[in-house]
């Protein structure tokens, strides 16, 4: 198998870990830029790929977590709405009470997370986009200066 | 036996703060329960006062107000108001017990009027001198009490019997029949079951553990509110038990103006209504554009309702507070009802109520009970320049209303498991595995039903968890309202205790509903963070010579209806959240209603009623708009048949069913609140009534009663909706047109909106900005512009704080920039730890080539 990551820049690699590790935010560029490649491989897509997909595809996307709600609902039923955000955008996520189940700790307890799930599209120009969760990518996922250690083979 | 001999006249509730186990509206209930008729609350304030009293005249039961206080010899001593003026008195005293502690003789010689006097309970001198069969001393504590009350003949001896020794209880009723004084038995009720009593434990627990506060909970479980039975067992002395009787017939005559309005008088009326005509007639004069006659109609239709509820004097003052911030350049709008009246249009500023359809009638109409609010958002960071202003104008009558904190779930864990004696570690184990998002979640059903909880540590707790649950809910703490404050007809502490914040603002022990109730005015000075950003941006523009004045910009920009329909909108006004974005790309608005529309609709209310869908499918042609009748389909026109607005249902009950405005108001209000209430039921009957006598035919009244009822408590204000998307509208255009100002003025403005600064700085890279990193050299205490990029401040760095970013930036000033690491570490010793955040963040870089480039420059010379 090809190894793409080589591509990796490790000096950006070593500035996104320094500025994770001793700064409120990311100056020089988004931490998760930085990691691209090897996230290509993982076919895990940018937030402004999604716009180009329709609407019912299966995808990966990873992100910062950046809110979780949980609103009230009418029948009392958890909902979790998910904001992440990678380095070309937004990405909102809907985590239904099934894929809750498995991956709630992990949803609550990391600052990267990475998920797969079904591509919803509406409205008349399909850019109200967002992802209904099927499971959380767990290897990917946790805390954002362990994320950006990451050995790659 | 008559079940209502008995009375309990000493009640502390969890309006004891830390003390009570139970909230007035579970007294009351217990007591309905119990078949007794009357009961005390006797807090150590008034927090729970008005709510109790409320509590207990809508259940039948005769609610006796009183304070417990401690006195100048240390005793604690009850008194009961026996009418509306002696609770006046009552709130006199509370406010000195406040403000020093303890009551003196002469505070009670003063204000003591009217009140019913208990003494010598459990902890007093009396007491305690009777337990050392020391008569003189306690005679002579007796004696200055007595001496001091203006009601001498309304003192008298508590007895209980709480376990204690019999003898003491023979030797009070000996003493007090041998001074003349009458006895009242009393069980100083603190918890409503024994079983509570560990609550109580654990309340003062928390007194001693989280505030230090040396307090001694109750010897055992006693005292609980008993029945008259359990109190002829333990009291052997009936004349005391029918005596709480005859205290209770004193405090009959007692009642609180609920309902009624209380507004200040500043002015004679009938002065102040002309003063405001007039200022309104030269204000509409000096309109941008000329009004049509229609303006001048609604004006004097407006002015008309407000001088009949005698409001004059409100909107000058209101006027006289926004002149104070128009004087300092503090940016304001007006939010609420407010906004939809002409008046407050032209006094205060805002949205155009005639040009945006907005209906006066929401705001100010015959049948409101309550004071009308005017809430004005003031810039966050000088809200407390307007909140002094207001104080300061009347300084007898205004205080803070108060904000009543409940243990959380979360707080009630970390609270209850530290009173219970666990290690700190082994809290911050069992609570951090606790969610945020528990928030407003029972805890037990939490730990059953979230997936996450199932393996946390604290599953094993089983009585920590029993009692944070049982905690949760009750009143932890008070504290300062934001930004409201009440303006009393005359002096504010005859209204309510007023304290000291340790900001040294006067605060009441009222909270906003409380307020309400008692129908006075209430300022709500706001403060909103937005403001903020947008008077940042706006001076960033004025420093580059750009004179925007955004109260005056056009509102059909395309570019900022393209920013908005393209849904980049983080840092926008209102519609950055997940779902507003997502409202946006479907709604694509490109005309300011649609930002109304847009505002109100995403709200739990048209979201659960599954309003959201079928607005956007009819405006984007999806579905046609079904038939209505004429005079709703007039109504509902603008929003395509779906009941957005609150307005819209007033305007339906009002030209469908020739309601006035104020039932209809009614009406609305009755649909939001208290849809089974029988006031609902005549409202119907009434709408359909009115509806046949306009000539519809009963089963069409039916018809649209039922799809009115149905989404009418999903209705938003759309005076409020509409001035709030004028602050959308302006946020949106500074982004679109000065993105750098737009970003920078976020920034400096604190936590603006639902994203950290993080997500705002990647943003503003996205829009293509260039962000440069903190730097020793470069960086100032805020986020500054740098050519078209932003230069990032050095407190953004982990244990940098604003404090040492401004000692930077001053020694920085004062000697000029730093040309090396080390000269940076002598200018400014900080500790190493900081040293190293510094030098890893990157804010020495090029600092050793700077050094080089000197030591090279050197050499060549």
């Amino acid at each position: 198998m090809l190894n793409r990551a080589k591509y990796i820049n490790e000096a950006a690699r070593t500035r996104a870990y320094n500025e994770t590790v001793s700064m409120k935010v990311f100056c020089h560029a988004h931490p998760l830029s930085v990691m691209r490649p090897l996230l290509i491989q993982q076919n895990i897509i940018k937030a402004t790929d999604l716009r180009r997909l329709p609407s019912g595809s299966l995808v990966r996307v990873i992100g910062l977590l950046v809110i979780v709600h949980t609103p009230p609902t009418k029948s009392g039923k958890r909902v979790m709405f998910l904001t992440m955000e990678d380095e070309t955008g937004l990405i909102d996520v809907v985590v239904f009470p099934k894929a809750q189940k498995g991956f709630a700790r992990t949803i609550l307890t990391s600052e990267v997370l990475a998920v797969e799930g079904k591509l919803q599209k509406q409205g008349v120009k399909g850019i109200s986009i967002s992802i209904v969760m099927e499971k959380a990518l767990t290897a990917w996922s946790g805390r954002l200066d362990k994320f950006l250690k990451m050995e790659v083979h | 036996m008559n079940m209502d001999t008995f009375v309990h006249l000493e009640v502390l509730s969890a309006f004891s703060f830390l003390w009570g186990t139970f909230t007035p509206e579970d007294l009351v209930e217990a007591v309905v329960s119990m078949g007794q008729k009357s009961v005390a609350l006797t807090d150590y304030g008034l927090h729970g006062a008005i709510r109790f009293y409320k509590a207990a005249v809508r259940s039948g039961i005769q609610p006796i107000i009183g304070t417990k206080h401690r006195i100048w010899d240390g005793s604690q001593v009850t008194f009961l108001a026996t009418s509306f003026e002696s609770y006046r008195n009552l709130c006199r005293l509370v406010s000195i017990t406040s403000n020093s502690g303890v009551i003196t003789k002469q505070d009670l010689s003063h204000y003591s009027k009217g009140l019913v006097t208990i003494a010598g309970g459990r902890d007093s001198l009396i007491c305690a001198a009777l337990k050392k069969r020391r008569f003189d001393e306690a005679e002579l504590g007796l004696l200055e009490l007595k001496s001091s009350l203006n009601n001498p003949e309304w003192l008298f001896i508590t007895i209980q019997n709480d376990g204690g020794s019999d003898q003491l209880l023979e030797n009070k009723i000996d003493f007090a029949l041998s001074m003349n004084i009458q006895i009242v038995a009393t069980n100083e009720v603190t918890f409503l079951t024994p079983r509570d009593y560990i609550l109580h434990r654990i309340l003062v627990n928390i007194q001693c553990k989280h505030h230090h506060r040396t307090v001694t909970p109750l010897p055992n479980d006693s005292f609980f509110l008993t029945s008259i039975e359990e109190m002829e067992n333990r009291i052997n002395y009936h004349q005391a038990i029918e005596n709480t009787q005859y205290v209770a017939s004193l405090c009959k005559r007692f009642s609180l103006p609920v309902g009624k309005l209380h507004p200040p008088s500043i002015q004679a009326p009938k002065k102040a209504s002309e003063k405001l005509t007039k200022l309104c007639f030269k204000e509409l004069a000096t309109l941008n554009s000329p009004v049509g006659v229609n303006y001048f109609r609604r004006l004097d239709l407006e002015l008309e309702a407000v001088n009949k509820t005698r409001l004059a004097d409100f909107f000058l003052l209101v006027r006289n507070v926004v002149d104070f911030a128009r004087s300092g350049n503090i940016r304001h709008s007006v939010r609420g009802s407010a906004a939809g009246s002409l008046i407050v249009y032209l006094i205060l500023g805002g949205v155009d109520p005639v040009a945006n359809d907005l209906l006066f009638e929401r705001f100010i109409n015959d049948g409101r009970g309550d004071m009308p609010d005017i809430d004005i958002d003031f810039d966050s960071e000088r809200r407390d320049e307007v909140i002094n202003y207001v104080l300061g104008l009347f300084p007898r009558q205004t205080a803070m209303v108060c904000t009543i904190h409940k243990f959380k779930c979360r707080s009630a864990v970390r609270l209850a498991a530290r009173a219970m004696g666990y290690p700190l570690n082994e809290i911050n184990r069992l609570a951090s595995c606790l969610p945020w998002s528990l928030r407003g979640r029972d805890l037990k059903l939490s730990l059953q039903e979230l997936p996450e909880l199932r393996s946390a540590p604290i599953q094993k707790e089983t009585q920590l968890v029993d009692l944070a649950s049982r905690l949760t809910g009750l009143p932890f703490q008070t504290s300062v309202h934001l930004g409201g404050i009440i303006i009393a007809p005359d002096d504010i502490n005859t209204w309510s205790p007023v304290g000291r914040s340790p900001k040294g603002l006067p605060v009441s022990q009222l909270d906003k509903d409380d307020v309400e109730a008692l129908g006075l005015l209430k300022l709500d000075i706001l403060g909103l963070r937005m403001h903020t950003a947008i008077t940042k941006a706006l001076e960033i523009l004025d420093e580059k010579g750009i004179n925007l004045n955004l109260d005056h910009i056009p509102l059909d920009d395309k570019r900022t209806y393209s920013l908005l329909c393209s849904t980049h909108s983080v840092g926008v006004f209102q519609l950055e959240s997940p779902g507003q974005r997502s409202l946006l790309g479907c709604l694509q608005p490109t005309e300011f209603k649609d930002l109304v529309a847009e505002v109100s609709l995403f709200r739990p209310g048209p979201v659960e009623g599954d309003m959201v869908n079928v607005y956007i499918r009819r405006r984007n042609q999806e579905e046609s708009v079904p038939f209505l009748h004429g005079t709703i389909s007039e109504v509902l026109k603008e929003t395509y048949g779906v009941i957005l607005f609150q307005e819209q249902v007033l305007r339906i009950a009002h030209f469908f069913a020739g309601l006035s405005y104020a039932e209809a108001d009614a009406f609305r209000r009755a649909m939001t609140k208290d849809r089974k209430s029988r006031k609902m039921e005549l409202l119907k009957q009434c709408f359909i009534e009115g509806a046949i006598d306009h000539g519809h035919s009963k089963s069409l009244a039916e018809k649209v009663f039922t799809q009115v009822s149905a989404f009418a408590s999903y209705g938003f204000c759309k005076a409020h909706a509409a001035s709030f998307a004028h602050i959308t509208y302006q946020s949106a255009y500074l982004k679109a047109h000065y993105p750098q100002a737009f970003y920078l003025g976020l920034l400096n403005a604190g936590q603006v909106g639902s994203y950290p600064h993080s997500v705002v700085i990647n943003e503003a890279r996205r829009w293509g900005l260039r962000i440069y990193p903190p730097h020793v050299n470069s960086s100032d205490v805020e986020y500054t512009a740098e050519g078209t990029g932003i230069r990032v401040p050095l407190d953004v760095i982990n244990g940098v704080g604003p404090a040492l970013a401004r000692r930077i930036r001053a020694n920085r000033k004062r000697f000029g920039p730093f040309q090396s690491r080390e000269e940076f570490l002598a200018r400014i010793p900080a500790p190493k730890r900081i040293e190293d955040t510094l030098s890893i963040a990157g804010a020495f870089e090029g600092l050793e080539y700077y050094e080089w480039g000197l030591i090279q420059e050197a050499y060549n010379a």
